[in-house]
């Protein structure tokens, strides 16, 4: 029990020094039996009954670890903590045992300090809060035990002695005693308390530092940076600026073929050239299938409905892989002109005069060079084998 | 024929748009009779309504959360209203006031003016809202380019695409022809 023995020996101390008379053990006392009743902090009292620790005892009480895993009442009834007379019975507490387990194995690979054995007042009345309390593994004592419990009410003070530390331990150790002593207001321990020791810590400093000025949710908080004006007019200038120039950001990487241009300009114009290409191409492919021949039409009605929703995803999907920026090229000029009309319907209705059962054919007639890109884009598709059912 | 394909995302804009798409169509088609050679004017309705169907579908997938696609919609609802108005106010086009200024981008008056021509609501926004649209817009037009295609194909050409082995990586396209 290697590890156990300094607990054993905190142990062996607290119970060889019951008459410590120090000032300290009766605050402690009185602080006991002030928050006798808390549940949280009850089975800690035994712990902290008594004020000082007068180094490592070689000798073991007859407390051993094994015996507080598995209790659940503690043995507090004055058998073996008999320095603490004003401990009560202290009600079961179903997470003492994990609590009293976790905090024992902390202390299992430090080395014991003196500790200083003073509590202060305003640690009472943090203790009162009865908060949940997280292990702190950087205390090694038991009278650091107690620190640790008030980790998160902030509590832990620089009058922690200087304690030896463990190599690991260091700069979790230092952190505590940087922590305020005074008490803390309850939002910064419910922080703390929410956290794992050591960044717990940590933030324990930082909420102590910034406590004051945890500034309000609804307000977006700008800093000003160095050299430019803090007027409020400009702050808000300069936060819009931002604002438009993440969005330019954004349009950038939509539009294709940005990414090399820089400036508001050239990119709005960029921009503007691509919503009206895109729409542009829109409306040449509604002309393209406002002139389908009726008897092409077959295939829109024979499919039933999910039959063309399904052949549509699928090749939706296929040709997701293809995602092109521009469908079609964008020299398709689709403002209607009649000219070009002419030209689709030319064409088109000098295959409407084809033979449908030549479906061949047709089909490699309807085929624009333009569209047929176009389709090959959408469907990815270079080598095209059409069978006929 | 096909095996039942569900689309990866049901409920997304490219899916939605599909399905009130097509369906549009279909009824077009219905209502389209003659199978004789149409005049002209008749196909420049049928692509008028095919354009509008296609902007209606594609605003109503998108839904109202946006600005533009609740101009568009507002658009379609009111058009023979919104036909009136538009004349009246080409006649006041000249003693109306000018759209809000934003004096900072000055620079990008002219071209900022044509954006918001371009993505339907966009006069009534100040500039950064409209560009936050237009980002908006850019990615549904393509989609709706890209799924007309698509459309286009299996209508006309009654392509049905389907990836038939992963070993040759080619595809296999079966046409549907049905005799009726």
């Amino acid at each position: 029990m290697n590890q156990n023995d300094p607990f054993e020996s905190a142990f062996s101390s607290m119970v060889s020094s019951p008459a410590a008379s120090n000032g300290d053990n009766v605050g402690v006392r009185e602080l006991i039996g002030r928050i006798g009743n808390s549940e949280e902090i009850l089975p800690r009292h035994p712990y902290i009954s008594t004020s000082c620790y007068s180094g490592p005892v070689n000798s073991l009480p007859e407390l051993k670890l094994s015996m507080l895993d598995h209790q659940i009442n503690f043995p507090i009834n004055g058998n073996r903590f008999s320095s603490s007379p004003s401990s009560e019975p202290f009600s079961a507490d179903l997470g003492f045992a994990d609590r009293a387990a976790a905090r024992f194995s902390c202390f299992a690979n430090k080395k014991l300090v003196a500790p200083r054995a003073q509590l202060r007042s305003n640690e009472a009345t943090n203790l009162k809060s009865g908060k949940n309390y997280t292990c702190d593994k950087k205390f090694s004592t038991p009278e650091n035990a107690e620190f640790c419990e008030f980790r998160e009410n902030s509590s832990i003070s620089e009058q922690i002695p200087g304690r030896e530390i463990g190599a690991n331990d260091d700069r979790k150790r230092k952190a505590i005693p940087r922590g305020k002593a005074k008490a803390i207001p309850s939002s910064n321990s419910a922080n703390v308390s929410s956290g794992n020791s050591e960044p717990s810590a940590k933030r324990s400093k930082s909420n102590d530092d910034q406590g004051a000025a945890e500034p309000p949710k609804d307000y977006i908080h700008v800093r000003a940076r160095r050299g430019q004006a803090t007027d409020a007019h400009s702050l808000a200038e300069r936060i819009r600026r931002e604002k438009i120039g993440e969005r330019m950001k954004l349009l950038q990487d939509l539009v294709p073929g940005c990414n090399k241009v820089t400036g508001k300009a050239v990119m709005l114009d960029e921009i503007i050239n691509y919503v009206q290409s895109l729409q542009r191409q829109v409306e040449f492919l509604s002309m393209k299938l406002a002139n389908v021949h009726p008897t092409m039409e077959i295939n829109m009605e024979a499919l039933s409905s999910k039959d063309m929703y399904q052949s549509i995803y699928q090749n939706l999907q296929l040709s997701r892989t293809y995602n092109s920026h521009g469908v079609i090229p964008s020299r398709m000029d689709v403002t209607f002109p009649t000219n070009h009309f002419d030209d689709a319907t030319g064409r088109t209705q000098s295959k409407q005069q084809l033979p449908v059962n030549n479906s061949n054919e047709v089909v490699s007639t309807f085929w624009d060079d333009d569209l047929h890109s176009l389709v090959q884009m959408g469907i990815g598709q270079n080598q095209t084998q059409i069978f006929h059912g | 024929m096909t095996t039942q394909i569900i689309p990866s995302n049901p409920d997304s804009i490219k899916t939605r748009f599909t399905y009130s798409f097509v369906r549009a169509l279909k009824k077009l088609n219905k209502s389209r009779g003659a199978s004789v050679s149409p005049s002209m004017k008749e196909t420049y309705r049928r692509y008028h309504m095919i354009r509008v169907a296609s902007y209606a579908s594609m605003a109503s997938a998108v839904g109202s959360k946006r600005a533009w696609s609740r101009a568009v919609l507002w658009k379609i609802r009111n058009r023979t209203s919104h036909r009136a108005l538009k004349k009246k106010s080409r006649i006041h086009a000249l003693t109306r006031t000018k759209v809000r200024e934003n004096p900072r981008s000055d620079l990008n008056f002219h071209q900022e003016n044509d954006l918001r021509k371009l993505v339907p609501g966009g006069e009534g926004m100040d500039f950064c809202r409209l560009l936050n649209e237009t980002a908006h817009y850019i990615k549904c037009l393509r989609t709706q380019a890209t799924t007309i295609v698509v459309v286009w194909a299996v209508v006309v050409v009654g392509v049905i695409v389907g990836r038939i082995g992963d070993g040759c990586g080619g595809w296999v396209e079966m046409s549907v022809t049905c005799d009726k």
